[in-house]
């Protein structure tokens, strides 16, 4: 094991890591302000995968002039499955919520299965092997290196959206007391649309950016999934700024993981974090509660 | 009127906590709710501003019918409504907070010249405004309560139990802060525990009893009449 093959996994993990705390941050997003977990979030990372895919396919466009189609689009995606499904679940009992969002998860991954059949696609792009010689033996991909950028400006810009806009506050109010939001004039139910609409578009962005290095087919939405809900736990469900760090922590670990374990069970790291947290720090690293930011 | 509630009955499940409540507010005027803990009090102001669907009755503000419409739009028509126990949003800071109070595009325009407003009658939160509102101390978060409550521009403010848990200093401070609202012409209804501040404050007033209005009159009335006592005292 030598320094540099240390470093290359570090850079690795933390690259990936940004795309794995975009996912993490919709979740944890839509728990805080809506209060349920969204099990079918992989599966709409997945869609925006597609999405992205035939654009490319069909249009010849390039993954980085589609996300200004693939991120606008699943706002509106994710801000009307919470209109015409989430709302009816929302305030109840946590079963019905599972079950639905499982479900619509389920569905999607089907649905991709029978039109696209499970074969494995990807992108080729002119730069998809381009890297950056940073260092001896120590390179960094630039699609990687990329996606990783603009996962961190994209988490900064909800950041400032939850703190300086009214709809940002709006939110974060109606996560603390949902009554009282109300008589200051806040309509929850607009306020819940955009949030998953947000937890949504942030997914599209992570799919969109990652297929310029990565592979699409219908069941890829249930290797992110797993992920983001192992990285809400360890950095605290509802927590932002968690998901985020969170990311990068187990995009590391999970790099470090296929580095020295094995490519095959480079996750067994991954869920011993899992276990370590529910074990030690059930709250989560940044334990506290509701929307943060 | 600005607002006439009319033969008012609501419940929690099967707790009625109001049975057959009446009262109206003249544009301007300070009104209270007294009586005991349990009287319906708090239920009353929850009809009001939509927070709890009443079983029947009629409620209507400026000649508009109320009933059944959500929170968010009887605030747009100039009701705030600061519930019982302050409620600040805890994570949020003094300024969203007050921020939020003026969402509405009722009171979004006027919000910087508000703000100041309420800083000038609340000083203690002009030192805060960068703060968590959870952290601030009791009568300080309800101060905040009440601005957030301002910051809306309101025709009507309902203040729920403002002087609860407070130390006296900071009641003086509160009720100063809330005549000093009504001097500027927005009408008030009050419901207190305390008896003699809701009384002292109030033009009139109104006594409440296992959810029913028992007694009402010009607030000075009310305050010599010794039913008022047995009433608040459960007798």
């Amino acid at each position: 094991m030598t320094p540099t093959v240390v470093i290359q996994a570090v850079i690795n993990g933390l690259l990936i890591g940004g795309i794995y705390g975009l996912v993490s941050i919709g979740v944890s997003l839509i728990f805080g302000v809506v209060k349920f977990v969204n099990f079918a979030h992989g599966e709409f990372l997945m869609v925006a995968m597609f999405a992205t895919f035939w654009m490319w396919q069909l249009l010849g466009l390039d993954p980085y002039v589609s996300l200004f189609i693939s991120v606008p689009l699943m706002f509106l995606f994710g801000a009307c499955v919470q209109q015409v499904l989430f709302r009816r679940v929302i305030g109840g009992s946590d079963l019905p919520q599972i079950f639905l969002t499982f479900a619509l998860g389920i569905l999607l991954a089907n649905l991709a299965l029978l039109f696209f059949r499970a074969d494995v696609r990807t992108v080729r792009t002119p730069y998809t092997d381009a890297t950056i010689n940073i260092a001896n033996e120590i390179f960094i991909s630039w699609p990687r290196l990329i996606a990783f950028l603009v996962a961190l400006a994209l988490s900064g810009a909800l950041f400032t959206f939850l703190t300086r806009t009214d709809i940002g506050q709006a939110m974060r109010a109606a996560a603390q007391d949902r009554d009282t939001a109300m008589l200051v004039g806040i309509d929850p139910d607009r306020v819940y649309r955009v949030a998953v609409g947000l937890a949504s578009a942030l997914a599209a962005a992570a799919g969109t950016l990652l297929m310029p290095f990565f592979v699409v087919h219908p069941y890829v939405g249930a290797q992110f999934g797993l992920i983001a809900f192992v990285v809400v736990i360890v950095g605290t469900l509802g927590d932002i700024r968690g998901a985020l760090l969170g990311g990068l922590l187990l995009g590391v670990v999970e790099s470090l993981g296929i580095q020295f374990v094995g490519a095959d069970s480079g996750r067994i790291l991954v869920f011993l974090i899992l276990l370590l947290t529910l074990i030690l720090r059930p709250s989560g690293l940044f334990g506290g509660r509701g929307a943060r930011t | 009127m600005l607002l006439e509630v009319e033969d008012l009955h609501a419940s929690y499940g099967a707790v009625r906590a109001v049975q057959g409540v009446s009262l109206a507010l003249s544009p301007g005027e300070a009104v209270s709710i007294v009586g005991a803990n349990g009287a319906g009090k708090s239920t009353t102001l929850k009809c009001i501003s939509g927070l709890l669907r009443p079983e029947s009755g009629r409620i209507r503000f400026e000649g508009q019918e109320l009933n059944g419409r959500a929170p968010y739009r009887i605030a747009a028509l100039g009701i705030a409504h600061v519930p019982e126990g302050r409620r600040v949003f805890p994570e949020l800071t003094v300024r969203e907070n007050l921020n939020l109070g003026g969402y509405l595009p009722r009171a979004k325009r006027e919000r910087p010249a508000t703000m100041e407003r309420v800083l000038e009658l609340f000083p203690i939160l002009r030192e805060r405004t960068g703060q968590q509102a959870g952290t601030l101390s009791g009568g300080e978060q309800q101060m905040l309560a009440i601005g957030r409550g301002l910051m809306l521009l309101p025709k009507l403010l309902i203040l729920d139990e403002p002087s609860l848990g407070l130390a006296p200093i900071m009641v003086e401070a509160t009720y100063k802060g809330i005549a000093e609202i009504h001097r500027t012409g927005v009408t008030i209804l009050l419901v207190e525990q305390n008896l003699h501040l809701a009384l002292e404050f109030a033009d009139r007033g109104y006594v409440l009893e296992s959810g029913r209005v028992v007694l009402e009159g010009p607030a000075a009335d009310l305050l010599e009449d010794p039913r008022v006592k047995a009433s608040y005292l459960g007798m």
